[in-house]
């Protein structure tokens, strides 16, 4: 559980800059802390540590001329052949950019619940509550002779739209 | 290449995705599309002159006499019917005038109507647009009709 509230509060990085060594003093202390209550942090950690080891013992590749040469003609002819398989995209996916960054993925499903609400009530657009009578008078056009007036008369429930005819019409 | 087009194809599925989460709510028709308001209106003559109050208003009668000083208040009509969305019902008024009331939005207990008074010859005595919650009443007067003056009680179910 706290491995997840430690993912969640975007404590994934840090770990990682623990494991690397590249926290400073301060941070380092809180992290330890942290790790002393979870056991799942101190395996990544663990996992860290060894991938970075791991990265720092192998050893550089070295190229004749000749293979320098051959090596980039051969990967273009392999790709163009389709003999080599994309293990994973050139670019992250969007799950792996969610998880990476945890506030990114909160704010985009906070807009995705406003948009959804936005479109919810965009459907229901002329609707506002009416008053306690239950009539809302909107618009009245009546004809340039007459005039109108709208009244609701004390003690009663009734919202009244009255037009005064011109006489001489 | 290859990378780049199933990196691109992916990205595409996300987008179609994410289109249709969003996009089909956008398609999806508004409410009350293919409901009908049940309208009832009740055309009453108003005057100062004996007659009372005409026992078939009923609560109305109550109200009509807290709100105006007529000595008399006699229903003439009571037509009743219905209207889907965006459709006209007409009623024909004494002296050859016309009410037409036109749902143009219907939700859950509340409607948008339309309505619109013609006298006679077509001309237009009054066009408004009025926000009715199930069971309210709204009314319609001061045309005038013979010593006194015509009163349209307008209700939505």
């Amino acid at each position: 559980m706290a491995h997840w509230l430690h993912r969640l509060g975007g404590r994934g990085r840090r770990l990682a800059a623990y494991a690397a060594g590249e926290l400073p003093p301060a941070e380092r202390s809180s992290v330890e802390i942290a790790l002393a209550a979870c056991p799942v942090c101190r395996r990544e950690v663990e996992a860290c540590r060894l991938a970075s080891l791991a990265l720092r013992k192998s050893s550089r590749v070295g190229l004749t001329a000749e293979e320098a040469a051959a090596f980039l003609p051969e990967v273009n002819r392999r790709i163009d052949h389709g003999q080599v398989r994309a293990t994973r995209p050139a670019r992250p996916d969007l799950r792996e950019i969610l998880w990476d960054h945890p506030r990114l993925g909160l704010a985009s499903a906070f807009a995705a619940a406003l948009m959804i609400v936005g479109l919810t009530l965009s459907q229901w657009g002329p609707f506002v509550t009416t008053p306690g009578n239950g009539v809302e008078v909107v618009s009245v056009d009546v004809d340039e002779d007459g005039s109108v007036m709208v009244f609701e008369a004390p003690g009663s429930t009734l919202k009244v739209i009255w037009v005064f005819e011109n006489s001489s019409s | 290449m290859r990378s780049s087009r199933a990196s691109f194809g992916q990205g595409l599925r996300w987008r179609f995705l994410l289109l249709g989460i969003f996009g089909v709510p956008l398609f999806l028709p508004g409410p009350g599309w293919g409901q009908a308001v049940s309208l009832q209106a009740q055309v009453i003559y108003a005057a100062n002159q004996s007659g009372g109050v005409d026992s078939r208003l009923g609560n109305l009668a109550e109200n009509l006499q807290k709100t105006f000083r007529y000595s008399m208040y006699q229903l003439l009509d009571a037509p009743k019917g219905s209207a889907a969305l965006n459709q006209t019902w007409s009623v024909t008024l004494p002296d050859s005038r016309l009410l037409e009331i036109t749902p143009t939005a219907i939700q859950e207990g509340q409607y948008n109507l339309t309505v619109h008074v013609h006298g006679s010859g077509g001309k237009s005595l009054v066009n408004t647009v009025v926000r009715l919650r199930r069971g309210s009443t709204v009314l319609v007067g001061g045309s005038s009709y013979q010593q006194g003056v015509l009163i349209i009680a307008i209700s939505a179910n």
